[in-house]
């Protein structure tokens, strides 16, 4: 039953104003990449139908946010229910490197999620397409954060030329089904009791 | 002599006068969008001062790049649409166009053809070659006295003087199809764009926007575009004559002033002002002048700070708006041909330029605001159609009167209208409202149960009343989306030409327009929304049974299919009269009874209702604090997960509910008798009567 069942994943993309969000989310999904894209304001999202591990299939939702740090007040309402945070900085951008962080810690106060120690964040370093001269984030730099910031996955990528770019979500979209039936339980405490007594039967079938 | 010429060219035509319209459409349509109005009557004085000194190697240039073909390249600066069906009549490459033209504007075309007189052009749209000559030399004009205004101090005085004398002067020569070729002769700064092939002038609309978008093909665009061509001349034919009426002039350059208010001029109003017009018509409503004219050298100065600033070497750390600005510079219309590198040869076009100055000049004017991203989407547009310092107090104007707040750093006021915007969609749009709220509690299908449930379950409506309210204060997800709308009043949410009516009635009505169409996009999607709501509601039947974990799904999906068609559903109204003539002018919507005063009064509401609820989360000692926190922001979840802290929760809400009311019988009493404060001040609204009454015999049934 877990198997062919349609779970919903989503997915929510932060990262300073500029640093390729909606191009990555564009191009993860529908595979284009295009200089036109516009400031994003409030949010943007797309799904997109994922096979993860080759058996399971999962809706992906992907959450594309404004950069702009007072944007955060707004997204807030849309944080909670999240299965993955992909970090995003822009690798020719040591602020954005920098606000890495920042993003984290304003995602985990406000998604409310069950265990903060383990939800899965992803950390990508975006437009490694740049020439080697404009590039001011090391690579040492990167590792070295997302080790501390509980060895989370880092890809360097590309969304202009889709260097890892699905490689990337591959690992989003499994870190976010594992998360998402990691939350099962309390997912469904949401509900009341006529619906719980058939919350064992699928916590169990849903081990993957 | 003017006047009546112009008048003769639009109504003089048996088919309705349209044939004229062309030329001063493409003409001057282009021209202001290309540069602000005022400027462009500076440039036809410098024009007439200086002669055409430098444009003149410019045109030169342009005939080089492109040659013979003169005409077309003027259609891919100020692409109109005009120009183009015209252009495709005897032309080669644009049989498509043609076709598209064929019927019952074909007509209207030829005419007007006949009346520019243009027989060089023979082979593109007689009218629009003319008109888009002028318009690019209008528009280089413009440029480069822009360019020259900037640097000058005295902006204001210097325009309004040659306003003043220009106007004679543009308008003979205006209704002149040789002084087209004068003009022709001029064109500097646009010269970069000539660039453009001729192919693609046709993908461009009458402002240089792309027509075509992810949502919207070319042909969609054009065929619609066709007909909408002729509704706009109609309309332009109907404003002179009520100019006229008032002894106006009715000259696209020398637009100055606008009838008084009155309920004719709204209807006009809301069935579109003259493209060309637009500049100063909103300018003319919004009052701008008279804040222009309190601060005569502001803008200047500010200019000059900047330039000051540029020459500082930390300036970045100390203006960090400056960078957020220049990341969004080429982030605002990458689709608009007057803003793409392209079109100038690589060089940083000059729209580009002023979008900056805007931008930069407003953070340091208003350093409350600073630079919040949405506000280059309102700059941007407003430099299509008014110069760079009305652009700039048209800015101030917008983010003041119009969306107080909004662009705060804390974006409150975004907030408190989406809040306002919610308690709209809760009274006039209900079948929606459970899609916007039930995501949180119930499906949809539960959802008036579920209400009924409430309304019994609390006796002293307290809890009732709180728990109804509590969207003010944590806003349902959809409101990221339309938050956008109002942030940047349609700019990229809407079609333009559907954007451009709405901003015609934002200045002349106010900001309540924006809510009203707001509720109109989603009333428009109902149908939409219903569709996927038939569809979910099987799915939920057939496997609720079996599949506990459906239950949270179906909600999710509803979430997202909500979101999903708020998000893309205004993109693809391409005609603005799907929403005039379907929403805003159908007296039996209810929400169309939404005043201003109305929802000045709802965003108090609002603002008072987060207010009180905010201080009491935020401020209240730790431990009562987290629990009212988790309670709120995770709903049911703590409560069923832990019980004991839910109960706590459960109890801290209620006395903080009670403490609450306690205030608001105080202060509010009215308010807390109505329940919300929207219902209080449209009591007196035809629909409010029966909602009561339904609420009543709700009551009643389970009493």
């Amino acid at each position: 039953m877990s198997t062919r069942k349609k779970n919903i994943l989503k997915v929510i993309i932060l990262g300073d104003s500029g640093v390729g969000k909606t191009s990555l989310m564009h191009r993860y999904v529908n595979d284009k990449y295009s200089q036109q894209y516009k400031a994003t304001i409030g949010a943007d999202f797309l799904t997109k139908e994922v096979n993860i591990d080759s058996d399971k299939v999962a809706t992906m939702q992907v959450w594309d946010t404004a950069g702009q740090e007072r944007f955060q007040s707004l997204g807030v309402a849309f944080y909670r229910g999240a299965d993955c945070c992909v970090l995003v900085y822009d690798v020719t951008n040591t602020k954005s490197f920098q606000s890495i962080k920042s993003w984290r810690d304003e995602f985990l106060v406000h998604a409310n999620v069950s265990s903060p120690e383990t939800f899965p964040f992803v950390l990508l370093g975006n437009k490694i397409d740049a020439d080697d001269s404009k590039k001011v984030v090391s690579n040492k730099d990167a590792q070295d954060l997302a080790a501390s910031l509980g060895n989370i996955p880092l890809f360097f990528t590309s969304a202009k030329t889709a260097i890892n770019v699905d490689t990337a979500f591959q690992e989003i979209a499994r870190s976010a089904l594992q998360q998402n039936q990691n939350d099962a339980d309390a997912f469904e405490d949401d509900f009341n009791d006529a619906i719980n007594i058939q919350l064992d039967n699928d916590t169990n079938s849903c081990s993957c | 002599m003017q006047k009546e010429q112009s008048r003769v060219s639009y109504g003089g035509n048996k088919n309705g006068g349209l044939e004229k319209p062309p030329n001063f459409g493409p003409r001057n349509i282009p021209r202001s969008p290309s540069v602000p109005s005022l400027y462009a009557e500076k440039s036809f004085n410098t024009l007439n001062m200086s002669d055409q000194m430098l444009n003149r190697p410019m045109y030169e240039d342009q005939t080089k790049l492109i040659p013979g073909s003169k005409t077309r390249l003027e259609p891919d600066f100020n692409p109109s649409p005009i120009q183009r069906s015209p252009s495709t009549i005897g032309g080669n490459s644009n049989l498509s166009v043609i076709d598209m033209y064929g019927d019952d504007t074909e007509s209207q075309m030829a005419s007007d053809e006949s009346d520019d007189s243009q027989p060089t052009d023979s082979n593109t749209p007689t009218n629009g070659i003319s008109n888009n000559n002028n318009n690019n030399n209008n528009n280089s004009c413009v440029e480069n006295n822009k360019v020259n205004m900037l640097d000058d101090k005295n902006i204001p005085k210097l325009m309004h003087r040659l306003s003043l004398s220009d106007n004679n002067k543009y308008k003979t020569t205006h209704d002149n199809d040789d002084d087209d070729e004068e003009y022709q002769t001029q064109p500097i700064p646009k010269s970069p764009r000539v660039n453009i092939s001729s192919k693609d002038a046709e993908n461009f609309d009458r402002y240089g926007f792309k027509k075509q978008t992810s949502y919207i093909t070319e042909q969609e665009y054009d065929i619609w575009w066709r007909e909408y061509y002729s509704y706009c001349n109609r309309r332009k034919n109907k404003w002179i004559q009520l100019m006229e009426k008032y002894d106006l002039s009715a000259n696209d350059e020398s637009i100055r002033r606008f009838p008084p208010k009155s309920e004719k001029l709204k209807r006009y109003v809301r069935k579109g002002i003259p493209a060309e017009w637009r500049g100063n018509a909103w300018w003319y409503f919004a009052n701008g002048q008279q804040l222009l004219d309190e601060n005569p050298s502001t803008y200047p100065q500010l200019l000059l700070k900047i330039d000051h600033i540029n020459t500082l070497p930390d300036k970045e750390t100390r203006y960090p708006d400056l960078e957020i600005i220049e990341r969004d510079l080429n982030r605002t219309f990458p689709d608009n041909i007057h803003f793409q590198k392209e079109s100038y040869q690589n060089t940083e076009p000059e729209m580009i330029k002023s979008l900056r100055r805007v931008l930069v000049a407003f953070s340091l004017y208003n350093t409350k605001i600073g630079y919040c991203q949405s506000m280059n989407f309102l700059a941007g547009l407003l430099l299509l159609f008014l110069d760079e310092e009305k652009s700039f107090w048209m800015l101030v104007l917008l983010t003041s009167k119009y969306l107080p707040g909004v662009h705060n750093v804390n974006l409150e006021g975004v907030n408190i209208d989406q809040g306002v915007l919610m308690l709209c969609v809760q009274e006039y749009l209900p079948e929606i409202w459970e899609y916007v709220v039930p995501s949180q509690k119930s499906t949809n299908n539960k959802s008036n149960l579920n209400k009924l449930m409430n309304s019994g379950f609390n006796p002293n409506h307290t809890n009732n009343k709180d728990s109804k309210n509590e969207f003010l204060f944590k806003l349902p997800p959809v409101t990221l989306c339309t938050a956008s709308w109002f942030m940047s009043c349609f700019v990229g949410v809407l079609p333009i030409e559907v954007t451009l009516r709405i901003w015609d009635c934002l200045f002349y009505e106010g900001s309540h327009f924006l809510f009203k169409v707001s509720l109109g996009i989603l009333k428009l999607s109902e149908g939409e929304l219903l569709k996927g709501k038939h569809h979910n509601s099987l799915t939920h039947y057939s496997l609720n049974g079996n599949q506990n974990k459906n239950k949270p799904n179906n909600a999710e999906e509803n979430e997202i299919e909500l979101f999903q068609i708020v998000q893309s559903f205004p993109k693809k109204l391409l005609n603005p009269n799907d929403i005039f003539e379907k929403i805003i002018f159908k007296k039996r919507i209810t929400f169309n009874n939404l005043d201003q005063d109305e929802i000045d009064r709802c965003r108090k509401y609002v603002t008072d209702q987060r207010q009180k609820h905010l201080p009491l989360t935020d401020n209240k000692k730790s431990s009562s604090h987290t629990n009212i926190n988790d309670n709120l922001n995770s709903e049911g979840s703590l409560l069923s997960e832990t019980g004991d802290t839910g109960f706590k929760a459960l109890n801290i809400q209620k006395a903080r509910t009670m403490k609450q009311n306690h205030k608001s019988d105080e202060q509010l009493s009215e308010t807390q008798s109505e329940g919300y404060g929207f219902k209080r001040s449209i009591t007196s609204v035809n629909w409010n009567s029966g909602l009561k009454e339904r609420v009543r015999q709700i009551r009643g049934k389970k009493d």
